[in-house]
């Protein structure tokens, strides 16, 4: 991989172009196997990143990319801007930023978005209105299966 | 979900046990009658999401849910239903997580009696919290034994066995076995890793070469049976067992009042009994077997404290002593009704301290020291009297295994 380009243009789904620098990009997976295999030029486009998702994604790397190459950061401190990171989002972001997370092979990015999805879907309604997921018990294999588990139900 | 008429699962309305405790009534009417809950039965249909995450990302998220979270995403569908409940990798995973976290030691208090339950608690918390789980006895017995997250409930002497899965609270009735009745028998609860499979050896008291039974705990249960498999000649059968590493291991009495003992492993992959060389005073001495950093170990409290612990290769075993101790800290009686050991080395014991106090105890060789956990919930005098039997778990893990 060439070390005279810095920077790199990452193109989302929607044709926005980001200018980032290549320490950042890298933290992707499959960006770095795009660069490494020097398979694209200076720009890459993503096809499966909305602009408004790509832009979150370059901030989430941007911060750990700094806090890679500086130690000063405190892995507690990190964490806490993790938190507040996905704090606002709702899940419709999140899922999206789950499906970038995978596409671009963020491991940690995956770890965090999943968790947090996790962490605030909280009925099955939810599942089944974000994740697109048909409910196909009968009504009595759902009934029985919620009565079974009832105490699960009780927060 | 198909069941064998022998299956009864927890929450079966016939089932007295459920209307027996007033925690069960409590959620069952806040259920019927909340409309928040009664929401989440009826789904409106509504299919706004415009995300089509794939089925491996799911996972992956689903595994990073409590427990309690994931049994009520059953509910979700039934392919959630099979991930959350029978998919290995995804138990595996369960499993992992909660032996990452720091380890506390939990309890089965068996109450004998009335109505016979069992509560299954950790020892930071209190006996009334939400998270203490209060389980009518699902046998008529007092035998409990804990492998890998679940529970096996028999009773010495009659026919009901079943299995208990605090994470999910499923449990699951074995079907009976023939003359059980006629015979007093013993139970011991096994996991080969390997295979990942779970199995119930059942023997009689005195252990017959055609009485040893065996029973394999796979979905859909109602297939499942009792199997006959070759004994090992007469022996008499001590509780607790213990399983390590796909092997179930107890000690036995070469005759019935004599004080002389073998030690018996039963691998659970294979099902073939076999007698464990094992040191003198395993021989002479009751004992009690613990795992010991993931290696069969024992200790003996007859002339001090021994422990002692194998170590084993394809073809050879070797026993080692580790510890010994003439004269011990504090604990008048070592051979109480609960012991196990923490990861972290220290062995536990349930006791009854100057029959005021009930306490865990902690005793670590290393440092010849002692450090406590005190119960207060539970009277002392209830368990000085036997009104109520305790089981020490040491090794709690979730598992959201769906039994049935």
């Amino acid at each position: 991989m060439s070390k005279s380009e810095k920077k790199i243009v990452l193109k989302s789904l929607d044709n926005e172009a980001f200018e980032v620098e290549k320490a950042v990009a890298l933290q992707s997976q499959t960006i770095w196997v795009m660069c490494e295999d020097k398979c694209v030029g200076n720009e890459i486009p993503l096809e499966n990143v909305t602009g408004q998702i790509l832009a979150k994604v370059i901030d989430y790397c941007k911060k750990h990319a700094v806090v890679d190459g500086d130690g000063d950061e405190s892995s507690e401190e990190l964490k806490n801007w993790d938190t507040e990171f996905t704090k606002n989002m709702d899940q419709s972001t999140l899922f999206n930023m789950i499906l970038a997370a995978n596409y671009l092979n963020i491991k940690s990015l995956l770890n965090l978005t999943c968790q947090a999805v996790a962490d605030k879907t909280k009925t099955i309604d939810e599942f089944h209105t974000f994740l697109n997921i048909e409910n196909n018990f009968t009504p009595e294999e759902e009934a029985q299966i919620c009565q079974e588990n009832l105490w699960a139900f009780d927060d | 979900m198909k069941r064998g008429s022998e299956y009864y699962p927890i929450t079966k309305s016939s089932g007295s046990f459920v209307i027996t405790t007033l925690y069960s009534i409590k959620s069952v009417l806040a259920f019927l009658f909340a409309p928040s809950a009664t929401q989440r039965l009826h789904f409106t249909g509504k299919r706004s999401g415009d995300v089509n995450i794939p089925l491996d990302l799911v996972v992956e998220m689903l595994k990073k849910l409590p427990a309690k979270s994931l049994v009520r995403f059953r509910c979700v569908s039934k392919q959630w239903s099979s991930i959350i409940g029978t998919r290995r990798d995804f138990l595996d995973s369960i499993v992992t997580r909660s032996l990452a976290q720091p380890q506390r030691t939990h309890i089965i208090f068996h109450h004998r009696r009335d109505k016979p339950y069992f509560i299954f608690t950790s020892t930071t918390q209190k006996i009334a919290d939400n998270e203490s789980i209060y389980i009518p006895a699902l046998t008529r017995s007092d035998s409990y034994d804990y492998v890998r997250g679940l529970i096996l409930c028999w009773s010495y002497g009659y026919a009901s066995i079943a299995i208990y899965n605090p994470t999910t609270r499923q449990a699951l009735w074995l079907p009976e076995q023939k003359h059980m009745h006629l015979y007093k028998n013993i139970c011991f609860l096994g996991y080969d890793p390997l295979e990942n499979q779970y199995k119930v050896l059942s023997l009689r008291e005195r252990s017959l070469e055609q009485d040893c039974q065996v029973f394999t705990l796979s979905v859909p249960t109602a297939a499942n049976k009792w199997r006959n498999i070759k004994g090992i000649g007469h022996h008499y059968p001590v509780i607790p067992a213990i399983c390590i590493n796909g092997a179930i291991y107890y000690q036995a009495r070469t005759e019935k009042y004599r004080r002389t003992y073998v030690l018996v492993s039963f691998d659970v992959r294979s099902e073939k009994l076999d007698q464990v060389k094992a040191p003198e005073t395993l021989m002479n001495h009751r004992s009690s077997l613990i795992n010991f950093h993931g290696k069969l170990g024992f200790m003996c409290c007859q002339k001090g404290v021994e422990i002692w612990f194998m170590e084993q290769t394809d073809t050879t075993q070797e026993w080692s002593r580790i510890f010994f101790h003439e004269q011990m800290v504090d604990l008048e009686n070592w051979s109480g009704s609960g012991k196990g050991v923490t990861r972290g080395g220290e062995i536990v014991f349930f006791y009854n301290r100057a029959r005021y106090q009930c306490i865990v105890a902690y005793y670590d060789p290393k440092r010849n020291s002692m450090r406590y956990e005190d119960i207060n919930d539970i009277d002392p005098a209830e368990i000085k009297y036997r009104n109520i039997f305790v089981t020490v778990v040491t090794d709690h893990v979730e598992n959201t295994m769906c039994l049935y």
